[in-house]
């Protein structure tokens, strides 16, 4: 698994250090941690030392001879084109920082691309909506371009439930992956729950996948509890669920009825009223 | 071991697991074989030793530890790497007491798989 985590000065950023370091004890992962600046002449040292500091934090959680990781030495830091700058290094697993110049939201969805990451991660600010410094559409734009799946942390907590939100789209094998990473990380109980078109029949599709997925957690142990409910509803109860657990959201393919139902100003919505952290499952 | 193309087991009981990588690593040149239960994967490792094996830990029916323990036991020099959808450290730092080469976590890409499965291919030349 390789995670990019996107990464600023603010305190937002420094808090979810702390996610991000259990997330890469559990999974071992290649972690990219990214910042963007704005001009492009200079690398802009603040942001740098920021992000080694960051690392360094990020070591600290692993005990004596646990570390993946091989150290970075600030000096190995290389121009690799015009506004990127990065320096990596590679123990059993690979760490890279990384500084593009550049629009955040563009720069963070084109490296997450061109690095073929896994998951992308992100703070924002829980004071006003879901800000990254100081604009409001950075993780609704990230999340809505991203490549792979989105967890956008607002408050660094851990959920005792994960409410996964799925329709009658195929669930994407990554998604459901990740989905099983984070309820086991969290060690949270899962709960389905399907959305159901009303112009549907009786036997559904999305009953019929809602039984396929609750078989296969029984399978493996792992407690999930499945929901049914009515497309009309969704908001709501997506809405009220954001309050207390991590809601993840399948967003599947062209004919995905949450696509349609979320549109970007519902997914920016349930960005600013999550009291915990956001999923955008790809 | 008198082969000169490197063996692999893949032991997911996750269909979609196999018919994306088997493919993938025949491509590349492997000999493959592809198990989805655990019993199989077993019995198959009583016959033939495979000079890397890739397995999962939570499956149903088999543990995936008690797999590569069997593995580990019977052909210490066969490089195991773990592959899992439900990571933990407790599980990581097991599978490394047990001498696994690697330990990936899932969703992952082929690119990452094959570099880990070119590292102990090159482990296991160079012994």
């Amino acid at each position: 698994m390789k995670i990019l985590v996107a990464l600023d000065v603010n305190t937002y950023s420094s808090k979810i250090v702390k996610d991000v370091a259990r997330l890469a004890q559990n999974t071992l992962a290649d972690l990219v941690f990214l910042g963007v600046q704005n001009g492009t002449d200079e690398l802009d040292q603040t942001l740098l030392s920021t992000l080694m500091r960051y690392q360094q934090d990020i070591y600290s959680y692993f005990g004596r001879d646990e570390l993946p990781y091989a150290e970075i030495s600030s000096e190995k830091w290389s121009k690799t084109g015009k506004g990127d700058w990065s320096v990596s290094s590679k123990g059993m697993k690979e760490f890279t920082l990384r500084i593009l110049a550049g629009t955040i939201s563009k720069q963070v969805v084109q490296a997450a691309t061109d690095m073929e990451c896994d998951l992308v991660i992100l703070g924002c600010s829980k004071e006003f909506g879901c800000e990254w410094d100081g604009e409001m559409n950075v993780p609704l734009r990230i999340a809505e371009d991203s490549p792979c799946s989105v967890l956008v942390i607002k408050q660094s907590r851990k959920s005792d439930q994960i409410v996964s939100i799925l329709d009658q789209s195929v669930v994407n094998q990554d998604a459901l992956e990740m989905v099983n990473q984070i309820v086991t990380i969290n060690d949270a109980g899962l709960k389905i729950v399907g959305v159901k078109d009303k112009n549907e029949d009786k036997e559904s599709e999305i009953e019929k996948r809602m039984v396929e997925l609750l078989t296969y957690y029984n399978e493996r142990e792992v407690h999930a509890w499945v929901k049914l409910i009515n497309s009309e509803n969704v908001k709501e109860y997506v809405t009220n669920a954001s309050r207390e657990a991590i809601v993840a959201l399948w967003m599947g393919g062209k004919q995905s009825l949450i696509k349609r139902l979320f549109s970007k100003s519902m997914i920016d919505q349930l960005l600013e009223t999550s009291k915990s952290s956001v999923f955008i499952l790809r | 071991m008198t082969t000169e193309q490197t063996t692999i087991l893949i032991l997911d009981d996750e269909p979609i697991v196999s018919k994306r990588l088997k493919p993938s690593l025949e491509k590349k040149g492997y000999e493959v074989e592809a198990f989805t239960k655990g019993a199989d994967a077993l019995a198959r490792i009583q016959e033939k030793q495979f000079n890397i094996v890739i397995t999962d830990l939570k499956m149903e029916g088999v543990d995936g530890m008690q797999f590569l323990t069997a593995v580990k036991d019977k052909y210490p020099d066969t490089e195991v790497i773990v592959i899992t959808g439900f990571a933990t450290m407790a599980t990581a730092k097991e599978s490394f007491s047990k001498g696994i080469f690697d330990f990936l976590a899932k969703p992952f890409k082929l690119g990452e798989i094959n570099e880990v499965i070119a590292k102990a291919e090159a482990k296991i030349k160079a012994n």
